[in-house]
Formats: structure tokens, C-alpha cells, sequence
């Protein structure tokens, strides 16, 4: 192998570990089960976690896609790409959601559908939903164990008697399997339904915190909420009331992107390039 | 117009890394390209430095990780630490005896007189910091000149090969607790184990061993001001080459394999009642690293004996708390997780405004 | 020539077979070809030096104990049991902690067919659409009532993984079991 590195970096030991905690992680759903998590050559905090899984994951016939942001083409997922590529040689990348078996993802789940033969790997700097009322790991612990989150419900309880709203945007603590609650990584709240009932496995990789955990398929997944106070997605209506659409495809679903153009106009667009672009090429035939 | 900042980065990544190389190499061809063995010996503490928070001693990757990382200390480590990782694990060492380390210096600052004396070796404790500016334009033949008279000037064996340690004669007197054999833990290994609180004191130590210098320094020095009570004594502060035992892979018969330059602290604390009224002795706080780094191992004995008081009665102080010192003292850790804010993060915003916009709006629907 | 299944290539395909496994309970998957000892080509998968086997019915020979690089554990202390599902339980598996459940064991059980037996089961939770029907052959009595115990207090608890010569189905502790008639 080039370079005299391990085909995947890691080597076989560090794999084996990894596809250890998986497993448990698949058989606990939304338990964090910890791991040692090997450095690796990139910063941690810029996906290690997830690139670990994946490196454990992945072999010769796996066509794979990276994205950062929704985006193929961010830095970051071209970086984490190339490594991957670099180390893995044989396997395929891609930039097409329905080519991929496996795909590692910061920051969002795909706008289309995932299917039952792909794994979706989510980088995670946060693993623990607890860490915003209880800072000692030893003490949130048992709390999960035990399902506990009184102390977090009265956190989101006391947002809405301030702000009338629950003002957590992303990382939304999401109760996986009817036990614990995740961290689902700082996916926005679009996201978040996509957890439940998921086709595909849903991998979550913490290399700094040394955390795996994993939402199953067809698993229960619920955000956090109250009977009068639901859960709600982002909000993409303008003055008018109406909802807001992409300037490249014209979606009016899709999770977009705000930007100010070179006008001065405020325009949004896709967060998830390869829906974007498959949407233009689906209206221009 | 296409995705803004996000769009070609491939095409960005590779223009850096090229502007980088310039960075390094600028000096053009009136550079000299620096050396290995320059760096590993000319800048013996910033080498020192490298292999001790990259938790892998080798001298000679160590200087290279120097190198291209331009002297970036928290970078080399890295580079040197990811290494670390594609490596398998062929032999575990047993557990060994400093006091067979080949000592360049030995001091105690409790005792004038210690069994086999102090030796005050290479330090810049007594050194006026004044720059030299001699230095500006050394050239080869005066750096040659003053080692050969240096070497000229020492005796054909400098030092015995083995000191006792100050501590044996503390404990001999009863002033320390016995060496308890039992509690002798099989060493908690950080680099196969996650920290799950609570942890066993060799995890802690092995944490602080690969610990950011810095960090480690500031978290101590928080104890030392008064955020916290250790209030030490450096009963004995050794540096040298510590023969590294592997058992043969055949016979198992225990081989040396070579020796690794290590930095030793160890320091006594005022002493400790405990509730069943046995005789009181003074405590201990233990600091080691690979490399010639005092500062470090000072600061990581401080906080041995912080931590075990933390431990033992609870934390009073940050110092004293495991998970606040272990979880924030890798320069690994640390300095990925400060740089990943540079990374866009254009969703989670995007959620931050949603949110935002709409408690604003709901607070001035309530003002109206 | 190292047996297909110590080797690296073999491991990475025969671990995405136990993970898709594990993702859908009740689901047979058959592993990529390993000389029809399925149950062995996952210990190699998952097992080394920095895990831990029990072996209590001794089906593993000196040989594959140095390959895998360990020595047996007791099955109260280990990460990985391995039996014949054919033979009635006799041991106390770890079942993990309230803080750490995952030191709950991998019970990996040889059986001779995953389907075609007399009796059927229900199953249903995580990993599955609505619920799958599952009839293994031979399986001893004792295992399922066991895992009933062993699993009554979520999230503590035991997972198995059931092996034939090629292919495997697991039951992680998260799924629900339901004799049917």
C-alpha cells in the first residue's frame, strides 16, 4: 500500500474495537457507548469520529459520498474525502445520494430518502443531550441509565415560560426506543423526523468524546416536546405567508441555505447540493 | 452564482497546501533545509516537547513532524500521535524502575544532601536570560570549537550509573506510606480505553504524561495560587535515559531493547490525618514524561496529588476534579476541537436565526 | 496461506454481514465465503487480544485460541460467549451495568438451520418494519428463557447472534421474542 499505511488507516485492532462498540451501539439504540478513537491525522472536531466509523466500515465495493453542510464540495468533506480515497483504494466516491452504500455526513441527513442498503454516518462534537444541565459524564451516566431527563425537561419547560418557544435550533434532544435521548449532532430540526422510521442505519461518530451510538432502522425516535408546546421544524415562510423557495430549483421543501447576494438581496437556496442539482436537471429534462 | 464559500474546495485545499510549502520553503535558494538530527539535537527542548505530548517516542519522526509542521508544537504532536495510530501493538513492557535511569540531573529541593548527591546538569534554572547576541552569527567552526573544549573538560565517567531514590530515604524513616504492593493495579491504558469517570489514578497519570504542557502548567498553577492547597516540596526531580525492558519474543526472558530520555518529578505534600487515627506521614504526587521536560512533569506531580485528594474527599477546586483536568488537558483534543469553529457551520445557524427571529417576533407581538 | 477468514478483506465484508444483522433482527444473512464455519469466521471478526472469549463448552482447539491471540475467560467475566445452541444453557453471562450496559455479552450460538423448525417465534423492536417470524432448528428450550431473565431489565441484558455453517441472525437485547403456535 502506498505510503506503507493500513488499507483504511486504522489498524485491524483499532477496527475491531470500532465495530465492537457498533454493534453494542446498534443492540443499546441511542446509548453512547464509548470507544478509544484512535487520532487521526485531521483536527478533532472535524469529523473523526465519523471518518473512524467509516474507515471500519467501508471495503473495496463500497461507492461512498461525504458531505459538510449538504454540501459534496465543502472543504471539509473534500478533505475527509480525499483521505478516504487516499487510504481505501478500490472503493468509489460519489456525489449522487442513490449511488452511495455509504455516506458520512456533518451537520445533515439528505434531503431525499435514505434506503435499507445504506448507512448513513453522522460526525457528532457533542454526544451527550445531558451535557446542558449536568456536566459530570459519571452523573449523566447513570441519569441515562435510569431514562432520567426531568432535569432537561424542566430546562426546555423553563425556555418556553421565558421565550414562549423552545429555543434549542439544532442538536435537538431526541428520545430513541422510548429510553434514552440523543444528541442527534447539530443536524437542524428539519432533520430530526427523519430519525424515526429511517430505512437505513443511522451511525453517530464522536472522536473527541470518544462516543459511538446509533439510531437503528425502524426505530423510534421522538423529539422532545410538550402536549401544548410541539416540536417544529425551521420555519421557511416569508412576509407573506408563503413558503419559501430555492433561487436555483425553486423547491419549496428542501432545508435552505440564507445568504445576502452581491445585490444586497437576502436569497436562499438548498443546503443539499445533490438534491439541488438533480431538481434542475429533473426541470430542464 | 453558485454556493459561496462552500464551492471548489477541492481546488482551495490544494492552493493551500501549496501556499503552505511556500511558507516553509520562501527562503529560496539562500536556505538551508533544516536537518533531522539538527532539530532533534539544536532544538533539543522543543524535540523534547514533541515526543512527550505526542505519546510516542521517536526521536528521529519526532524532529520531522517538527519540521513540517514549522515548529507548530501542537501540530507536530499530532502528526506524530495520528502515526501513532496505524501502528499495531506488538510487545506490553512491564512496569520499570527508574531508579535505573542513566541520569544527565538530579535535584532535590527538600534536602542539601542526598545519597549520591545533587547533580545540577544541563538547566537553565541559573542562567541569566539576557540573549546572547553572539549567537546571531555562529558559525560552524566556533559551534565545533566550544564542544570540543566542553568535552575536553569532563571526566571518562561522569556519573554512576544508578542513584537511589530521595523517597526510599523518606520512607525508610516513616515520614511517607509504605509502598502498598497490593493496590498495584494492572495500568489503566489510555490509548486502548476510553475514560469512563471514575478512573483509576494510572489513567490519570498516563492522561497528564501526553498532556499539553501548557495546559497542564495552567491548571497546576491554579492549585499553586491557591485554587487549591497541595503546597509542594520537589523531594526529587531526575532526568536520563531509562533502559526500556521487552520480554524476548522466543525465551520471554526479559532483553533491552534501548533507552528513552524521560523527565521524572516527584513531590511531597504536607501531610494527611485520616479518620482512623494512624500515625499521619506526608503525601506524594507523581509526574513523568518521555523527554527532558521539567515544567511538565513539575505540574503533572502537582496535580497527582491534587487529583488524589479530589479523589479520595472530593473536588473543592477545579485542580481537584478528574474530569475537569483529564478531559482538558490534550493539546490534541483541544486544539482540533478550537480550530473546528474556523469550519462552516452555515446550518446550525441557520437554525440559530429561525429561532431567534422567531422569539423576537413573538416577544413583539406580546409588547403590542 | 492464512485461512480466508484471519484475514483483513474477509473481516471488513463479514462484519457489514453481522452489522446488517444486528440492524435487522430476525433477518438471515449469509456471510461472504468461510469455509462453512460461520460462527468462527465472526469470532475472528470481532474477537482479539483486546477482547475476551469464553469458551465453555471447549469447541475451540489451541490453534484457534493463538490465531484469535487470547486466552479463554469464564463466561461471568466475558465480552463473548460461544456455545452450541443445541445444548442447554449452564452459565451467567455479564449483563452490564445501569452506567455501562454495553459490558452486556455477545452470545454468538451455533445452531444447524435458521429456519424450518417446529417452533416459530415472533419477533418485533428496533430493526424491524412491523414484526418477523422466525423458526430456528434445534435450539435448546433453555436459551430463550433464560434470555427472557437475563433481559427483563433494559437496558441491561444480553445480545445473541446465531450461526449456522453460512450465514447468521441476531437478536439484540433490544428485540422482543414472542412464542407463537
Amino acid at each position: 500500500m502506498s505510503n506503507g499505511i493500513n488499507f483504511a488507516f486504522l489498524d485491524e485492532y483499532a477496527k475491531r474495537e470500532i465495530r465492537r462498540s457498533v454493534i453494542k451501539a446498534i443492540c443499546i439504540p441511542g446509548y453512547q457507548v464509548p470507544y478509544s478513537s484512535r487520532e487521526m491525522p485531521m483536527g478533532r472536531g472535524f469529523g473523526t469520529g465519523g471518518l473512524q466509523l467509516t474507515l471500519a466500515l467501508i471495503g473495496a465495493d463500497d461507492t461512498l459520498k461525504v458531505i459538510d453542510q449538504g454540501s459534496d464540495d465543502s472543504v471539509n468533506a473534500v478533505n475527509l474525502r480525499k483521505f478516504i480515497e487516499m487510504t481505501c483504494p478500490g472503493i468509489d466516491t460519489t456525489t449522487h445520494l442513490q449511488e452511495a452504500t455509504l455516506i458520512q455526513s456533518r451537520h445533515r441527513i439528505p434531503e431525499q430518502a435514505l434506503r435499507a442498503d445504506q448507512i448513513l454516518v453522522l460526525q457528532v462534537p457533542y454526544p451527550d443531550a445531558l451535557v446542558i444541565v449536568e456536566p459530570s459524564e459519571d452523573k449523566r451516566k447513570i441519569m441515562h441509565g435510569e431514562a432520567d431527563y426531568s432535569r432537561l425537561l424542566v430546562k426546555l419547560y423553563e425556555d418556553i415560560v421565558k421565550f414562549d418557544e423552545i429555543t434549542i435550533s439544532h442538536r435537538y434532544p431526541t428520545r430513541i426506543n422510548g429510553h434514552y435521548i440523543i444528541d442527534p449532532s447539530p443536524i437542524p430540526r428539519y432533520d430530526v423526523p427523519k430519525l424515526h422510521n429511517s430505512e437505513a442505519l443511522i451511525l453517530f461518530g464522536a472522536g473527541r468524546e470518544k462516543k459511538i451510538y446509533a439510531v437503528p432502522p425502524h426505530c423510534l425516535a421522538e423529539p422532545l416536546a410538550f402536549d401544548d408546546v410541539p416540536f417544529r421544524i425551521e420555519d421557511f415562510t416569508d412576509s407573506h405567508g408563503e413558503r419559501r423557495a430555492c433561487k436555483l430549483c425553486a423547491s419549496q421543501t428542501s432545508f435552505l441555505d440564507e445568504f445576502i447576494d452581491q445585490q444586497g438581496e437576502r436569497v436562499y437556496q438548498c443546503s443539499d447540493s445533490d438534491f439541488c442539482e438533480q431538481q434542475q436537471e429533473l426541470a430542464h429534462g | 452564482m453558485g454556493y459561496v464559500a462552500i464551492k471548489g474546495g477541492g481546488r482551495a485545499i490544494d492552493g493551500a497546501a501549496d501556499m503552505l510549502e511556500l511558507l516553509r520553503t520562501r527562503q529560496g535558494e539562500s536556505g538551508q533545509p533544516l536537518d533531522i538530527e539538527t532539530i532533534e539535537k539544536q532544538l533539543y527542548f522543543l524535540h523534547s516537547r514533541i515526543v512527550s505530548e505526542g505519546g510516542l517516542y521517536h526521536p528521529k519522526l519526532a524532529a520531522l513532524a517538527i519540521k513540517q509542521s514549522l515548529g507548530d508544537t501542537l501540530e507536530a504532536s499530532f502528526a506524530l500521535r495520528a502515526y501513532r495510530s496505524t501502528k499495531p501493538r506488538l510487545l506490553e513492557t512491564p512496569v520499570h524502575d527508574t531508579t535505573n535511569m542513566r541520569l544527565i540531573r538530579r535535584i532535590s529541593a527538600s534536602f542539601k544532601d542526598i545519597p549520591g548527591g545533587q547533580m545540577l546538569g544541563p538547566t537553565t534554572d541559573y542562567a541569566l536570560r539576557l540573549l546572547r547576541m553572539d549567537l546571531l552569527n555562529e558559525s560552524p567552526e566556533q559551534f565545533q570549537a566550544i564542544a570540543k573544549s566542553l568535552f575536553a573538560g569532563l571526566p571518562e565517567h561522569a556519573a554512576l550509573d544508578s542513584f537511589p531514590k530521595v523517597l526510599d530515604s523518606l520512607r525508610a524513616e516513616g515520614l511517607l506510606p509504605k509502598v502498598n504492593q497490593a493496590t498495584r493495579e494492572q495500568p489503566f491504558d489510555i490509548t486502548r480505553e476510553p475514560l469512563v469517570f471514575p478512573v483509576p489514578r494510572s489513567a490519570a497519570l498516563a492522561t497528564m504524561a501526553r498532556g499539553e504542557t501548557g495546559s497542564l502548567l495552567a491548571i497546576a498553577y491554579s492549585n499553586m495560587r491557591g485554587y487549591g492547597d497541595v503546597h509542594p516540596t520537589v523531594a526529587e526531580l531526575r532526568v536520563g535515559y531509562l533502559p526500556v525492558m521487552l520480554p524476548h519474543p522466543l525465551t520471554g526472558e526479559l532483553t533491552e531493547v534501548g533507552e528513552v530520555l524521560m523527565t521524572e518529578c516527584e513531590v511531597v505534600a504536607m501531610y494527611q490525618g485520616d479518620d482512623n487515627n494512624a500515625v499521619p506521614t506526608f503525601t506524594l504526587g507523581y509526574g513523568a514524561c518521555f523527554g527532558h521536560n521539567e515544567v511538565k512533569a513539575i505540574s503533572m506531580a502537582i496535580l497527582d496529588r491534587a487529583l488524589q485528594k479530589g479523589m479520595q474527599d472530593g473536588a473543592e477546586n477545579p485542580s481537584e476534579d478528574p474530569e475537569f483536568v483529564l478531559l482538558h488537558v490534550d493539546g490534541i483534543d483541544s486544539m482540533g476541537f478550537a480550530s473546528h469553529y474556523k469550519m462552516p457551520h452555515y446550518v446550525t445557524f441557520q437554525s440559530d436565526m429561525d429561532r431567534l427571529r422567531t422569539t423576537q417576533q413573538k416577544q413583539e407581538a406580546n409588547h403590542e | 496461506m492464512i485461512d480466508l477468514i484471519w484475514q483483513a478483506e474477509f473481516q471488513q465484508a463479514a462484519f457489514r454481514c453481522v452489522l446488517e444483522a444486528f440492524s435487522r433482527p430476525g433477518t438471515i444473512n449469509t456471510l461472504p465465503e468461510c469455509q462453512h464455519n460461520a460462527a468462527l469466521a465472526v469470532l475472528a471478526t470481532l474477537v482479539d487480544g483486546e477482547s475476551s472469549l469464553a469458551d465453555p463448552q471447549q469447541l475451540l482447539d489451541n490453534s484457534h485460541w493463538l490465531r484469535l491471540q487470547i486466552k479463554p475467560t469464564a463466561p461471568e467475566r466475558a465480552a463473548f460467549i460461544f456455545c452450541q445452541g443445541t445444548r442447554p444453557v449452564d452459565f451467567e453471562p455479564n449483563l452490564g451495568t445501569l452506567a455501562s450496559p454495553e459490558h452486556g455479552a455477545t452470545l454468538v450460538l451455533t445452531l444447524d438451520a435458521l429456519k424450518g423448525g417446529d417452533t416459530a417465534y415472533q419477533l418485533t423492536g428496533p430493526g424491524i418494519e412491523t414484526a418477523v417470524l422466525f423458526a430456528p432448528q434445534g435450539l435448546d428450550i433453555s436459551w430463550f428463557k433464560q434470555r427472557a431473565d437475563w433481559n427483563s431489565a433494559f437496558p441491561l441484558g444480553v445480545d445473541m447472534l446465531l450461526a449456522t455453517d453460512e450465514a447468521v441472525l441476531a437478536l439484540p437485547r433490544s428485540t422482543q421474542i414472542k412464542e407463537i403456535n
